[in-house]
């Protein structure tokens, strides 16, 4: 590895965005960051040039602060070094998306800066080998995010910037959000996930005496002892960040985010971030005793995202709310690809593992490419008919022909249609999963079928009511600019050129995987989809309508998080400062102890009477105590 | 030399002050800049320790003398480098501020710029001191000081506050004085406090001391129950004196003990110590998100911190100690940043109340970006902040290792959550939002000082800056304080 190319890959797009802030006008700081990302791309190929195949095979490491385990070092291996890739190409096509797509924004110093700022600590996660600086890009991941999630943060706007409804209430909760809220949801969520995090590589470093990635990695057998507490504080970071059941939340409200921050939230960056690191420690965790636990744990947690929050995007009525359900659902398929393929490979050994880690990361590789196309394919559509709300306009295949173009071949590789490169990944994804529940002894056909045959509902209900079906537009519609349409154009082409190299690759797979039991769920799907909402739309089920509501209400979960517990934490802390801090600290230290000191002090001076009769009485008795304690 | 070098760096900003003062008199730019100016010798002594590594002895003689000998080494240099810093920046702060509060009260910044040299200096002159006398003559030089401050400039009901910070500042201090008698008389008379003392001293008698030094430091760091005095005090405070008060000064309980209590603390007494740390970090912490008034806020939002503090030093291993140290910078720059904030505001949009704040980003986009980075010296988030964070937390695993404590690592990350909480709920109800309030916040020295501080909040969280200061504190942790009996 050249570290070199490796450090300018990283830190590039940082380097562009902070210079960028001291450049005049909203032109300079995009083109600047542009050129920074693009850099960063081209680094990023030459860092994986030659390839390298297995995990950990190259290390370089300066110290930090080495007493407390702290070193910046990197790993390039065939994980980071095609996230690396996958990460700085996204980038360099979402900014350059953006720079049209954000123009005439209120906010571009905020905005600029933020991206190179997101890219760079997506990237320090990506080649980090030592976990405290791999902490450095997951805090740094989580920030950017909710910078930009809330970037508007003049929550003006509510029919195009914010999620959900404005006024929309459900037994007295709101159930909108504003971008400053939407933000702040997405931080606190995290912060829940990154406190045990810390804890967790804090224990590691303790119990083992290292974070460095690879270190641990050849400790084998002797990380064994570690136990399965930090295993399972370590998970939380990553369950929140990927948005898994039940802190699935934040992502479908950072929605609020401009469209291109949600391209790179959930296809490049943040989300990412989390089921990444879960597949790149598995091999450590597999050495450490009752990993069967943990890894069951991800699976199962993964398979319940997968299928909860395809029902959340097939019952949602926005556009990008349908995409981030889709998005919450292919994190839950990769995670639960990891799970089972650390099930699997706890008994296969070390070269098996990491030939499954590696299906449930191609699966991260295949979505990216398809969703953010699709992110920026609706941002163009919500751009040009000036409304997010699925229903609202439809018809549009019309009027955007390219990016109807676009947004069909991306959705078809995003659902798993033959032969994009969605269903060579996702198709090998679930017969992970599926063989991960059969190893527990749990029907995986089951869970597998159920996942495959959602994915198709949702994203062609997405395309027939808005490209082909749907009120004619009001207005007149245009093409949007090829600043914006080429890039996503270009992703969607990738999503069918990167198909066809994984049919070669995979030639001698294919009969199997058509005739795997999880491509006859997707096909299944993917008939009814086609009736219901291309074909023959408008078809309603009265006895549906109860179940469509709790999918449309995101199983309620708003209301127990805005609602609820926020609730409860808003006035737990005022009572306590009601009853506690005013009533008893505040009467005590300030009313009661000072009134005690005047009467007190009220008591003494009334011995000062004036009368000398009386003072030589106090004179006497003094004396006479004292003559008493002398004798005594 | 090297001594002579420490004297004049603690004395320079008393004896400036009274140049200040003069100044004062016909300009407050020229005093505040005379009062930052004063304070850099003193930044670079204590640089040259934290970064570098060098120790300063100095003595000023035999017998009563002894009592105003100083010492100078990384760890205490990290609490003294902080007063430097934070003096430095606040004085340049203050230039614009004390002009509006004197104009204000219809009254002149002399007593102000009198009183601040000497405020530093015996801050400053507190964490260098080697003898426990010297200790407290230099915190009640700061003390009293800093209740002139109170008593001119203050806001709302000053003479009460003024009052109240007089009286529960000094049982502070008469209880840490008692403690020290008590160790003087059995011949402790230096800090740190060697662990063999313990073995001399009579059981009972320790005790007593420890007890009263701990008691001394809790009400100084405001710890929970005792912390009545300080959202009053730091609310009312003129905005640059309470930018030096939550910061630098309650911490200074911290300090002391670390390096008095700790030592002759019983085994059994750091368990529930670690208990009240964090128990102190969370009520604060859900006490600032209550707050309205943004200063008060704050100054809960201190309560909270010196519980981290407290944490990290009942942890009584080196990371521990180290932790406590890297807490008092990022506390303090940190803070320093909030309530420099806290001053802008007041000065420019005559509020505190945080209910008529909202959309203040567009405001003023440096002060906003400047006051995320300073609640992110709060939360442990990319800045020195998050350097203390990861040490604490490897401290906390490090003395606390097995499934058998899981519920302090829940608590310790229930700390952590309720922090962000409260930063970045006051972020969104202070900057983000619909703008309640129009125009463009002014470029003036005071927002140079605000996003300077944030600024070097960042920068020493990077290497080399966090490497070599991590390294030379824990170095003599490693070898002067931990072995002490920890």
């Amino acid at each position: 590895m050249s570290p070199e190319y490796a450090f300018l890959t990283i830190f590039l797009p940082l380097i562009a965005s902070v210079l960028s802030l001291f450049l005049p006008g909203e032109k300079a700081k995009a083109w600047l960051v542009v050129l920074g990302s693009l850099l960063s791309a081209v680094f990023s190929v030459l860092t994986y040039s030659p390839p390298v195949s297995g995990i950990y095979t190259e290390t370089y490491s300066v110290p930090w602060i080495p007493q407390l385990g702290i070193y910046i070092s990197l790993h390039l291996d065939q994980f980071s070094g095609v996230m690396g890739m996958l990460v700085a190409w996204l980038v360099f096509f979402i900014v350059l998306y953006s720079v049209k797509y954000m123009e005439g924004d209120y906010r571009p110093g905020w905005y600029w800066f933020f991206m190179g700022f997101f890219a760079t600590s997506m990237l320090i996660i990506t080649y980090a080998d030592n976990l405290w600086f791999l902490l450095v890009g997951w805090e740094g991941v989580g920030l950017a995010s909710w910078a930009l999630i809330g970037h508007w943060y003049k929550d003006d706007e509510p029919d195009v910037k914010w999620v959900g409804h404005p006024g929309d209430r459900v037994a007295l909760v709101d159930y909108s959000w504003p971008p400053s809220k939407a933000g702040l949801r997405a931080i606190l969520t995290i912060r829940i996930g990154d406190s045990a995090f810390l804890v967790s590589l804090a224990y590691i470093f303790v119990a083992l005496g290292t974070v460095q990635l690879s270190g641990l990695f050849r400790l084998g057998s002797a990380a064994s002892a570690l136990g399965l507490l930090p295993l399972f504080l370590f998970l939380m970071g990553p369950l929140t960040k990927s948005a898994q059941f039940p802190f699935t939340e934040w992502l479908l409200t950072a929605m609020t985010g401009p469209t291109s921050v949600s391209a790179l939230i959930h296809a490049a960056t943040m989300v990412n971030a989390g089921v990444y690191l879960l597949i790149v420690t598995a091999p450590i965790f597999a050495s450490v005793q009752g990993a069967q636990t943990y890894f069951l744990a991800v699976l199962i947690f993964g398979a319940l995202t997968a299928i909860l929050s395809s029902i959340i995007a097939l019952t949602v009525d926005e556009f990008k709310l349908v995409l981030a359900g889709s998005t919450a659902a292919n994190l839950g398929i990769i995670a639960a690809a990891t799970g089972g393929a650390g099930l699997l490979g706890l008994s296969g050994g070390g070269a098996a593992l990491i030939a499954l880690l590696w299906i449930a990361f191609m699966q991260i590789v295949g979505h990216a490419i398809s969703k953010a196309p699709l992110f920026m394919g609706y941002g163009a559509v919500i751009h040009e008919s000036g409304t997010k709300y699925l229903g609202a306009v439809g018809r549009l295949g019309r009027y955007m022909r390219a990016t109807s173009l676009a947004l069909w071949l991306a959705m078809l590789s995003l659902i798993g249609t033959p032969p994009f490169a969605g269903f060579f990944t996702k198709e090998m994804a679930v017969e992970n999963i599926s063989a991960g529940f059969d190893a527990v002894g749990l029907s995986g056909v089951l869970v597998a079928g159920l996942i495959a045959f959602l994915a198709p509902l949702y994203g062609l209900r997405l395309l027939g009511l808005s490209l082909v079906h749907g009120p004619e537009p009001k207005e007149h519609i245009h093409e949007a600019h090829p600043i914006m349409w080429v890039p996503y154009t270009v992703l969607a082409f990738a999503a069918l050129g990167v198909g066809g190299y994984l049919a070669y690759l995979y030639a001698d797979e294919l009969a199997r995987l058509v005739a795997s039991p999880g491509f006859l769920a997707f096909l299944v799907g993917f008939a009814a989809a086609l009736a219901l909402y291309v074909l023959r739309p408008g078809v309603r089920s009265r006895a549906l309508t109860p179940l469509w509501r709790i999918g449309y209400r995101r199983f309620y979960l708003p209301w127990l998080y805005d609602g609820v517990l926020a609730w409860v934490y808003h006035n737990l802390a005022h009572l306590i400062y009601w009853a506690v801090d005013r009533g008893v600290i505040d009467n005590l230290y300030h009313a009661a102890l000072p009134w005690a000191f005047s009467k007190i002090s009220a008591a003494f001076r009334r011995l000062q009477t004036g009368s000398l009769s009386w003072y030589l009485l106090y004179a006497i008795a003094g004396s006479l105590v004292l003559i008493l304690l002398v004798l005594l | 030399m090297t001594g002579l070098a420490l004297y004049a760096s603690i004395l320079l900003p008393i004896a400036l002050s009274l140049a200040a003062y003069v100044a004062a008199r016909r300009s407050t730019q020229a005093a505040a800049y005379i009062s930052a100016v004063a304070l850099l010798p003193l930044l670079a002594v204590s640089s040259l320790s934290l970064f570098g590594g060098s120790r300063y002895l100095g003595s000023a003689g035999t017998g009563l003398w002894s009592i105003f000998s100083l010492y100078l080494e990384p760890y205490n240099a990290a609490y003294v480098f902080t007063v430097a810093l934070v003096g430095i920046m606040v004085a340049i702060f203050s230039a614009p501020y004390m002009e509006h509060r004197a104009e204000e009260l219809g009254v002149r910044n002399t007593t102000f710029y009198l009183t601040y040299g000497f405020f530093l200096g015996g801050l400053a002159g507190a964490f260098a001191a080697q003898n426990l006398f010297g200790i407290y003559i230099f915190i009640e030089v700061a003390l009293i000081a800093s209740l002139f401050q109170v008593l001119y400039y203050g806001y709302g009901d000053r003479a009460r506050i003024a009052v109240m910070y007089l009286v529960w500042s000094h049982v502070a201090a008469l209880l840490m004085l008692a403690g020290f008698i008590v160790l003087y008389l059995n011949g402790v008379t230096t800090v740190p406090v060697p662990a063999t003392a313990a073995g001399a001293l009579p059981r009972d008698l320790l005790y007593l001391a420890v007890l009263l030094v701990l008691l001394g430091s809790f009400i100084k760091m405001a710890a929970l129950g005792v912390h009545m005095w300080l959202p009053y005090v730091h609310a009312e405070a003129p905005t640059p004196l309470s930018a030096l008060l939550s910061p630098v000064l309650v911490g200074f309980g911290g300090y002391v003990i670390s390096i008095v209590a700790l030592p002759l603390m019983p085994r059994s007494w750091f368990f529930p110590l670690t208990w009240y740390g964090i128990a102190t970090a969370i009520y604060g912490g859900m006490m600032a998100y209550t707050q309205s008034d943004i200063k008060r806020l704050f100054a809960y939002s201190t309560v909270s911190q010196m519980g981290y503090m407290i944490l990290a030093l009942s942890l009584r291993n080196v990371f521990g100690l180290t932790a406590a140290a890297l807490i008092y910078i990022s506390h303090g720059l940190g803070k320093a940043v909030l309530f420099m904030t806290a001053g802008y505001f007041i000065m420019h949009l005559h509020t505190r109340d945080i209910d008529r704040m909202g959309g203040l980003y567009g405001y003023n986009s440096a002060l906003a970006g400047a006051a995320v980075v300073g609640f992110l010296n709060l939360a442990g988030i990319l800045t020195i902040g998050m350097i203390s964070e990861i040490t604490l937390a490897t401290a906390l695993v490090k003395t606390y290792l097995g499934m058998e404590y899981i519920e302090l690592y829940i608590a310790f990350a229930a700390m952590l959550v309720v922090t962000g909480i409260y930063a970045f709920a006051t972020i969104r109800n202070v900057f983000f939002g619909p703008p309640k309030i129009g125009g463009a916040g002014p470029y003036d020295a005071a927002l140079v000082a605000i996003v300077s501080t944030a600024l070097l909040s960042v920068l020493l969280f990077l290497p080399p800056m966090s490497s070599s200061l991590w390294t030379n504190i824990s170095v003599y942790v490693q070898n002067r304080l931990v072995p002490v009996g920890l």
